[in-house]
Protein backbone atom coordinates (compact mmCIF):
# COMPACT_ATOMS: atom_id res chain seq x y z
CA UNK A 1 0.00 0.00 0.00
CA UNK A 2 1.25 2.91 -0.85
CA UNK A 3 -1.11 6.22 0.57
CA UNK A 4 -0.88 9.98 0.15
CA UNK A 5 -1.89 12.30 2.83
CA UNK A 6 -2.70 16.04 2.65
CA UNK A 7 -1.97 18.39 5.55
CA UNK A 8 -0.75 16.73 8.54
CA UNK A 9 2.30 17.28 11.04
CA UNK A 10 3.74 16.03 13.99
CA UNK A 11 3.50 18.55 16.44
CA UNK A 12 5.42 16.97 19.86
CA UNK A 13 7.22 13.78 20.49
CA UNK A 14 8.00 13.02 24.44
CA UNK A 15 9.86 9.39 24.41
CA UNK A 16 10.17 7.82 27.82
CA UNK A 17 13.15 4.98 28.57
CA UNK A 18 13.28 3.48 31.71
CA UNK A 19 16.58 4.82 34.14
CA UNK A 20 17.37 0.92 34.89
CA UNK A 21 20.37 0.39 32.45
CA UNK A 22 21.87 -3.49 31.99
CA UNK A 23 25.62 -3.80 30.55
CA UNK A 24 25.86 -7.12 28.30
CA UNK A 25 29.49 -7.43 29.44
CA UNK A 26 27.40 -8.00 32.65
CA UNK A 27 25.53 -10.90 31.40
CA UNK A 28 28.21 -12.59 29.88
CA UNK A 29 27.90 -15.73 32.25
CA UNK A 30 24.08 -16.02 30.66
CA UNK A 31 25.97 -16.43 26.80
CA UNK A 32 27.58 -19.54 25.26
CA UNK A 33 29.99 -16.54 23.84
CA UNK A 34 33.65 -16.44 24.62
CA UNK A 35 34.70 -13.54 25.63
CA UNK A 36 36.58 -12.17 22.79
CA UNK A 37 33.27 -12.87 20.20
CA UNK A 38 31.68 -10.17 23.11
CA UNK A 39 33.74 -7.98 22.51
CA UNK A 40 33.63 -8.45 18.78
CA UNK A 41 29.77 -8.42 19.07
CA UNK A 42 29.83 -5.31 20.96
CA UNK A 43 31.36 -3.25 18.44
CA UNK A 44 30.07 -4.77 15.34
CA UNK A 45 26.39 -5.86 16.21
CA UNK A 46 26.07 -2.74 19.15
CA UNK A 47 25.77 -5.39 22.09
CA UNK A 48 26.66 -2.42 24.95
CA UNK A 49 23.85 -1.10 27.34
CA UNK A 50 20.08 -1.10 27.27
CA UNK A 51 17.45 0.43 29.41
CA UNK A 52 15.11 -2.19 31.13
CA UNK A 53 11.76 -2.00 32.92
CA UNK A 54 11.25 -2.66 36.54
CA UNK A 55 9.00 -5.33 37.39
CA UNK A 56 5.50 -4.82 36.32
CA UNK A 57 5.69 -2.10 34.60
CA UNK A 58 4.13 -0.78 31.19
CA UNK A 59 3.60 0.59 28.35
CA UNK A 60 0.23 2.32 29.99
CA UNK A 61 2.82 3.29 33.17
CA UNK A 62 5.49 5.27 30.66
CA UNK A 63 2.70 6.92 27.99
CA UNK A 64 1.07 8.28 31.12
CA UNK A 65 4.03 9.59 32.70
CA UNK A 66 4.74 11.55 28.83
CA UNK A 67 1.36 12.66 28.41
CA UNK A 68 1.63 14.04 32.04
CA UNK A 69 4.58 16.22 30.89
CA UNK A 70 3.48 16.99 27.34
CA UNK A 71 0.30 18.69 29.40
CA UNK A 72 2.23 20.18 32.32
CA UNK A 73 4.40 21.90 29.55
CA UNK A 74 1.16 23.03 27.76
CA UNK A 75 1.73 20.94 24.90
CA UNK A 76 -2.06 20.24 24.51
CA UNK A 77 -5.44 20.46 26.02
CA UNK A 78 -7.31 17.49 27.06
CA UNK A 79 -10.42 18.56 25.20
CA UNK A 80 -8.63 18.94 21.75
CA UNK A 81 -7.30 15.28 21.79
CA UNK A 82 -9.93 13.16 19.22
CA UNK A 83 -8.19 9.61 19.30
CA UNK A 84 -5.77 7.49 20.97
CA UNK A 85 -3.80 5.00 19.04
CA UNK A 86 -2.09 2.66 20.66
CA UNK A 87 0.90 0.11 18.81
CA UNK A 88 2.65 -2.18 20.72
CA UNK A 89 3.12 -6.35 20.69
CA UNK A 90 3.21 -5.78 24.92
CA UNK A 91 -0.10 -4.60 25.67
CA UNK A 92 -0.69 -4.46 29.36
CA UNK A 93 -3.69 -6.68 29.11
CA UNK A 94 -5.90 -8.93 26.78
CA UNK A 95 -8.24 -6.97 27.78
CA UNK A 96 -8.71 -3.82 28.55
CA UNK A 97 -7.00 -2.10 25.68
CA UNK A 98 -4.30 -0.09 26.57
CA UNK A 99 -5.41 2.38 24.57
CA UNK A 100 -8.66 2.58 26.94
CA UNK A 101 -6.46 2.93 29.66
CA UNK A 102 -4.16 5.88 28.71
CA UNK A 103 -7.74 7.28 28.05
CA UNK A 104 -9.45 6.44 31.53
CA UNK A 105 -6.20 8.43 33.36
CA UNK A 106 -6.86 11.49 32.17
CA UNK A 107 -10.15 14.09 31.82
CA UNK A 108 -9.75 13.01 27.60
CA UNK A 109 -13.55 13.31 26.09
CA UNK A 110 -15.47 9.96 26.25
CA UNK A 111 -15.83 9.99 22.51
CA UNK A 112 -12.25 10.36 22.00
CA UNK A 113 -11.50 7.00 19.61
CA UNK A 114 -9.25 4.50 21.10
CA UNK A 115 -7.73 2.18 19.01
CA UNK A 116 -4.78 -0.54 20.07
CA UNK A 117 -2.90 -1.81 16.94
CA UNK A 118 -0.79 -5.28 17.48
CA UNK A 119 2.37 -4.25 15.87
CA UNK A 120 5.94 -4.66 16.90
CA UNK A 121 8.85 -3.26 15.13
CA UNK A 122 6.84 -1.55 12.62
CA UNK A 123 4.30 0.17 14.92
CA UNK A 124 5.30 3.54 14.51
CA UNK A 125 5.32 3.96 10.86
CA UNK A 126 1.66 1.62 11.03
CA UNK A 127 0.79 4.01 13.63
CA UNK A 128 1.69 7.02 12.14
CA UNK A 129 -0.44 6.07 8.92
CA UNK A 130 -3.43 4.90 10.85
CA UNK A 131 -3.04 8.49 12.69
CA UNK A 132 -3.15 10.48 9.37
CA UNK A 133 -6.82 8.21 8.50
CA UNK A 134 -8.23 9.31 11.49
CA UNK A 135 -7.48 12.79 11.57
CA UNK A 136 -8.73 12.39 8.00
CA UNK A 137 -12.34 11.62 9.65
CA UNK A 138 -12.03 13.71 12.55
CA UNK A 139 -13.42 17.47 12.98
CA UNK A 140 -10.20 19.45 11.41
CA UNK A 141 -9.47 20.97 15.28
CA UNK A 142 -9.10 17.26 16.74
CA UNK A 143 -5.48 15.89 17.24
CA UNK A 144 -4.71 12.31 17.88
CA UNK A 145 -1.84 10.57 20.24
CA UNK A 146 0.07 8.41 19.28
CA UNK A 147 1.38 6.08 22.07
CA UNK A 148 4.51 3.76 20.20
CA UNK A 149 5.93 1.05 23.36
CA UNK A 150 7.16 -1.86 23.78
CA UNK A 151 8.33 -3.60 26.84
CA UNK A 152 9.47 -7.26 25.68
CA UNK A 153 13.04 -7.25 27.94
CA UNK A 154 10.46 -9.90 29.94
CA UNK A 155 9.36 -11.72 27.16
CA UNK A 156 13.17 -12.84 26.51
CA UNK A 157 15.13 -15.49 27.86
CA UNK A 158 18.53 -14.55 29.98
CA UNK A 159 19.90 -17.11 28.01
CA UNK A 160 18.87 -15.77 24.71
CA UNK A 161 22.17 -14.57 23.05
CA UNK A 162 20.84 -13.64 19.75
CA UNK A 163 17.87 -11.37 21.11
CA UNK A 164 18.64 -10.77 24.85
CA UNK A 165 21.62 -8.47 24.33
CA UNK A 166 19.43 -5.93 22.08
CA UNK A 167 16.11 -5.85 23.38
CA UNK A 168 15.51 -2.79 25.56
CA UNK A 169 12.10 -1.27 26.77
CA UNK A 170 10.53 2.16 26.17
CA UNK A 171 7.30 4.11 25.29
CA UNK A 172 6.61 7.84 23.32
CA UNK A 173 3.94 9.79 22.79
CA UNK A 174 3.58 11.63 19.39
CA UNK A 175 1.07 14.22 18.83
CA UNK A 176 -0.59 14.31 15.65
CA UNK A 177 -2.78 16.94 13.66
CA UNK A 178 -3.78 18.74 10.61
CA UNK A 179 -2.28 21.59 9.51
CA UNK A 180 -3.30 24.69 7.09
CA UNK A 181 -0.03 25.07 5.85
CA UNK A 182 0.69 22.30 2.32
CA UNK A 183 2.04 19.36 3.95
CA UNK A 184 1.98 15.99 2.65
CA UNK A 185 2.70 13.08 3.82
CA UNK A 186 3.86 9.67 1.57
CA UNK A 187 2.87 6.48 3.28
CA UNK A 188 4.10 2.57 2.08
CA UNK A 189 3.44 -0.32 3.83
CA UNK A 190 4.01 -3.29 3.29
CA UNK A 191 3.38 -7.47 4.65
CA UNK A 192 4.80 -11.03 4.27
CA UNK A 193 2.72 -12.66 6.66
CA UNK A 194 4.17 -16.58 4.98
CA UNK A 195 7.14 -15.36 7.54
CA UNK A 196 5.16 -14.51 10.32
CA UNK A 197 6.48 -16.79 12.63
CA UNK A 198 10.36 -15.66 11.78
CA UNK A 199 9.58 -13.80 14.92
CA UNK A 200 7.33 -14.65 17.61
CA UNK A 201 6.44 -15.95 21.05
CA UNK A 202 4.78 -19.33 20.99
CA UNK A 203 3.03 -19.64 24.07
CA UNK A 204 0.42 -17.19 26.02
CA UNK A 205 -1.84 -16.15 23.55
CA UNK A 206 -4.85 -18.54 22.78
CA UNK A 207 -3.37 -20.99 20.23
CA UNK A 208 -0.74 -22.20 23.37
CA UNK A 209 -2.00 -20.89 27.29
CA UNK A 210 0.95 -21.08 29.54
CA UNK A 211 1.58 -24.20 31.34
CA UNK A 212 4.01 -25.26 33.66
CA UNK A 213 5.08 -27.75 30.63
CA UNK A 214 5.78 -24.32 28.08
CA UNK A 215 7.44 -22.96 30.27
CA UNK A 216 10.44 -25.65 30.35
CA UNK A 217 13.09 -24.74 28.65
CA UNK A 218 14.78 -26.19 26.24
CA UNK A 219 18.59 -25.28 24.08
CA UNK A 220 18.86 -24.86 20.68
CA UNK A 221 21.83 -25.49 18.48
CA UNK A 222 23.50 -22.72 19.27
CA UNK A 223 23.29 -23.02 22.37
CA UNK A 224 20.36 -20.42 23.62
CA UNK A 225 17.39 -21.67 26.35
CA UNK A 226 13.92 -20.46 25.79
CA UNK A 227 10.57 -21.46 27.12
CA UNK A 228 7.60 -21.43 25.11
CA UNK A 229 6.83 -18.05 26.72
CA UNK A 230 9.87 -16.39 25.36
CA UNK A 231 10.70 -14.39 22.32
CA UNK A 232 11.93 -16.23 19.38
CA UNK A 233 13.84 -14.66 15.96
CA UNK A 234 15.57 -15.92 13.31
CA UNK A 235 17.80 -13.64 12.99
CA UNK A 236 19.38 -14.43 9.89
CA UNK A 237 16.05 -14.21 8.00
CA UNK A 238 14.62 -11.01 9.09
CA UNK A 239 17.83 -9.48 8.01
CA UNK A 240 17.74 -10.81 4.76
CA UNK A 241 14.23 -9.38 4.63
CA UNK A 242 15.13 -6.16 6.02
CA UNK A 243 17.85 -5.78 2.99
CA UNK A 244 16.23 -6.99 0.41
CA UNK A 245 12.23 -5.66 0.38
CA UNK A 246 12.99 -2.06 2.60
CA UNK A 247 15.05 -0.43 0.10
CA UNK A 248 12.42 -1.46 -2.55
CA UNK A 249 9.46 0.34 -0.22
CA UNK A 250 11.56 3.14 0.19
CA UNK A 251 12.25 3.45 -3.53
CA UNK A 252 8.50 2.73 -4.23
CA UNK A 253 7.45 5.94 -1.92
CA UNK A 254 10.37 7.97 -3.06
CA UNK A 255 8.78 7.29 -6.53
CA UNK A 256 5.44 8.31 -5.09
CA UNK A 257 6.48 11.53 -3.84
CA UNK A 258 8.77 11.78 -7.30
CA UNK A 259 11.37 13.02 -4.54
CA UNK A 260 14.90 11.55 -5.17
CA UNK A 261 16.53 9.40 -2.18
CA UNK A 262 19.22 12.15 -2.35
CA UNK A 263 17.14 15.31 -1.05
CA UNK A 264 16.33 13.12 2.47
CA UNK A 265 17.75 14.67 5.24
CA UNK A 266 17.58 12.06 7.50
CA UNK A 267 16.62 8.53 7.48
CA UNK A 268 15.01 7.90 10.79
CA UNK A 269 14.66 3.87 10.89
CA UNK A 270 13.83 1.46 13.29
CA UNK A 271 16.78 -0.07 15.64
CA UNK A 272 16.86 -3.31 14.61
CA UNK A 273 21.02 -4.27 15.19
CA UNK A 274 23.76 -1.20 14.35
CA UNK A 275 25.04 -4.19 11.35
CA UNK A 276 21.51 -3.58 9.65
CA UNK A 277 21.14 -0.55 10.00
CA UNK A 278 24.83 0.19 8.20
CA UNK A 279 24.28 -2.46 5.79
CA UNK A 280 21.23 -0.74 4.85
CA UNK A 281 22.06 2.80 4.91
CA UNK A 282 24.80 0.98 1.97
CA UNK A 283 22.28 -0.94 0.46
CA UNK A 284 20.47 2.60 -0.18
CA UNK A 285 23.74 4.40 -1.26
CA UNK A 286 22.90 7.02 1.47
CA UNK A 287 25.62 8.59 4.00
CA UNK A 288 25.87 6.20 6.91
CA UNK A 289 25.75 10.13 8.66
CA UNK A 290 22.03 10.00 7.85
CA UNK A 291 21.00 6.94 8.92
CA UNK A 292 21.28 7.58 13.03
CA UNK A 293 22.15 4.30 14.32
CA UNK A 294 23.55 4.15 17.84
CA UNK A 295 19.97 3.42 19.97
CA UNK A 296 20.65 -0.21 20.63
CA UNK A 297 24.60 0.54 21.52
CA UNK A 298 22.59 3.05 24.00
CA UNK A 299 19.02 1.53 25.06
CA UNK A 300 18.65 -1.16 23.20
CA UNK A 301 15.92 -2.12 20.38
CA UNK A 302 12.81 -1.00 21.81
CA UNK A 303 10.48 -2.06 18.84
CA UNK A 304 7.89 0.05 18.54
CA UNK A 305 9.57 3.10 20.45
CA UNK A 306 12.38 2.78 18.97
CA UNK A 307 11.82 5.40 15.63
CA UNK A 308 10.82 8.26 18.59
CA UNK A 309 13.44 7.37 20.92
CA UNK A 310 15.89 8.00 17.74
CA UNK A 311 14.08 11.44 16.29
CA UNK A 312 14.24 12.89 20.09
CA UNK A 313 17.74 10.92 20.84
CA UNK A 314 18.86 13.25 17.67
CA UNK A 315 16.49 16.11 17.60
CA UNK A 316 19.47 19.09 18.37
CA UNK A 317 21.90 18.07 16.07
CA UNK A 318 19.35 17.57 13.33
CA UNK A 319 17.76 20.41 13.83
CA UNK A 320 21.11 22.47 14.06
CA UNK A 321 21.27 23.89 10.63
CA UNK A 322 17.52 23.98 8.98
CA UNK A 323 14.23 24.36 10.79
CA UNK A 324 12.26 21.75 8.44
CA UNK A 325 13.58 18.47 7.58
CA UNK A 326 12.53 15.81 5.25
CA UNK A 327 12.71 12.76 6.74
CA UNK A 328 11.75 8.94 5.92
CA UNK A 329 10.74 7.15 8.73
CA UNK A 330 11.51 3.39 8.21
CA UNK A 331 10.47 0.35 10.05
CA UNK A 332 10.81 -3.73 9.40
CA UNK A 333 10.69 -6.95 11.30
CA UNK A 334 7.49 -8.70 13.14
CA UNK A 335 5.19 -9.88 11.04
CA UNK A 336 7.22 -9.80 8.87
CA UNK A 337 6.40 -6.41 7.90
CA UNK A 338 7.90 -2.54 6.48
CA UNK A 339 6.56 0.59 6.89
CA UNK A 340 8.02 3.91 5.55
CA UNK A 341 6.60 7.48 6.34
CA UNK A 342 8.20 10.27 4.60
CA UNK A 343 7.24 13.91 5.58
CA UNK A 344 8.45 16.93 6.17
CA UNK A 345 8.93 17.33 10.20
CA UNK A 346 9.26 20.75 11.20
CA UNK A 347 11.44 22.19 14.38
CA UNK A 348 9.39 21.34 17.39
CA UNK A 349 9.47 23.20 21.09
CA UNK A 350 8.26 19.71 22.56
CA UNK A 351 10.42 16.81 21.63
CA UNK A 352 11.46 15.25 24.59
CA UNK A 353 13.52 12.69 26.00
CA UNK A 354 12.91 11.39 29.62
CA UNK A 355 13.55 9.02 31.91
CA UNK A 356 10.90 6.79 33.54
CA UNK A 357 11.24 7.49 37.70
CA UNK A 358 11.00 3.96 38.60
CA UNK A 359 8.85 3.42 41.95
CA UNK A 360 10.86 0.42 43.19
CA UNK B 1 45.37 -13.19 1.08
CA UNK B 2 44.26 -16.52 2.02
CA UNK B 3 46.41 -16.72 4.94
CA UNK B 4 44.78 -13.46 5.80
CA UNK B 5 41.78 -14.96 5.61
CA UNK B 6 42.70 -18.16 7.73
CA UNK B 7 44.10 -15.60 10.10
CA UNK B 8 40.81 -13.58 10.79
CA UNK B 9 38.89 -17.06 11.36
CA UNK B 10 41.26 -17.85 13.88
CA UNK B 11 40.91 -15.08 15.49
CA UNK B 12 36.74 -15.41 15.27
CA UNK B 13 37.04 -18.90 16.81
CA UNK B 14 40.77 -20.01 17.77
CA UNK B 15 38.93 -23.92 18.40
CA UNK B 16 39.27 -25.04 15.00
CA UNK B 17 41.46 -25.12 12.35
CA UNK B 18 40.15 -23.06 9.06
CA UNK B 19 43.09 -24.40 6.96
CA UNK B 20 41.61 -27.76 5.84
CA UNK B 21 41.47 -28.31 2.76
CA UNK B 22 37.51 -28.23 1.57
CA UNK B 23 36.01 -28.00 4.49
CA UNK B 24 32.10 -26.65 4.82
CA UNK B 25 32.28 -23.71 7.63
CA UNK B 26 28.72 -23.87 7.88
CA UNK B 27 28.03 -27.60 7.96
CA UNK B 28 30.96 -28.65 10.60
CA UNK B 29 29.41 -25.69 12.75
CA UNK B 30 32.52 -23.80 12.64
CA UNK B 31 30.49 -20.63 11.98
CA UNK B 32 27.17 -19.22 13.45
CA UNK B 33 25.41 -15.98 12.33
CA UNK B 34 26.91 -14.21 14.66
CA UNK B 35 30.68 -15.27 13.54
CA UNK B 36 29.51 -14.20 9.91
CA UNK B 37 28.73 -10.47 10.78
CA UNK B 38 31.80 -10.34 12.58
CA UNK B 39 33.71 -11.75 9.69
CA UNK B 40 32.12 -9.70 8.05
CA UNK B 41 33.23 -6.74 9.85
CA UNK B 42 36.87 -7.81 10.34
CA UNK B 43 37.30 -8.48 6.32
CA UNK B 44 36.13 -4.54 5.84
CA UNK B 45 38.32 -3.38 8.45
CA UNK B 46 41.47 -5.58 7.63
CA UNK B 47 41.19 -6.24 3.97
CA UNK B 48 38.93 -2.93 2.56
CA UNK B 49 36.18 -5.22 1.10
CA UNK B 50 32.91 -3.96 1.73
CA UNK B 51 29.95 -6.85 1.33
CA UNK B 52 26.62 -5.84 0.40
CA UNK B 53 24.18 -7.17 2.71
CA UNK B 54 22.09 -8.76 -0.02
CA UNK B 55 25.53 -10.99 -0.20
CA UNK B 56 25.60 -11.72 3.45
CA UNK B 57 24.07 -15.57 3.46
CA UNK B 58 25.86 -18.29 4.72
CA UNK B 59 27.07 -19.56 1.21
CA UNK B 60 28.92 -16.34 0.89
CA UNK B 61 31.18 -17.35 4.05
CA UNK B 62 30.86 -21.95 3.64
CA UNK B 63 34.52 -22.54 2.31
CA UNK B 64 37.41 -20.55 2.44
CA UNK B 65 37.40 -20.38 -1.51
CA UNK B 66 33.65 -18.91 -1.10
CA UNK B 67 35.13 -16.33 1.35
CA UNK B 68 37.98 -15.33 -1.08
CA UNK B 69 35.51 -15.35 -3.99
CA UNK B 70 33.12 -13.02 -1.77
CA UNK B 71 36.19 -10.59 -0.99
CA UNK B 72 37.21 -10.10 -4.43
CA UNK B 73 33.82 -9.53 -5.99
CA UNK B 74 33.76 -6.61 -3.68
CA UNK B 75 37.13 -5.22 -3.10
CA UNK B 76 37.35 -1.68 -3.89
Amino acid sequence: MIATFKDKKITAIYSVIPSNIVDFMDEMDNYSFTESQMKKLKKVMGFNTRRVIKEGETVSDYAIHAIEKMLSDGVFKEEEIGGIIVTTSSPDYFIPPTSNIIQGAFNFDNDCVCLDISQGCCGYTVGLTTSFMLLNSLPQEKKVLLVAGDVLSNRVSVRDRASRPIVGDGTAVTLIENTKSHNEAFAGLTNNGKAAFSVYIPAGGSKMPITPETTKEEVDEFGNWRGKQHLVMQGDLVFNFIINDTPKLIENVLASAKEDVCNIDYFICHQSSVFTLKKLADRLEVDRNKVPMDIVPTYGNSSSASIPITFCKHFEEMYSEKDKLKIMFAAFGTGLSIGCVLMDVEKQNHCRLLEYPHKN
Amino acid sequence: MKEKIIAILNELRPEFDFAEEGINFIEEGMLDSFDIVSLVDSIETEIGARIPGAEILPESFATLDAVLATIQRNLK
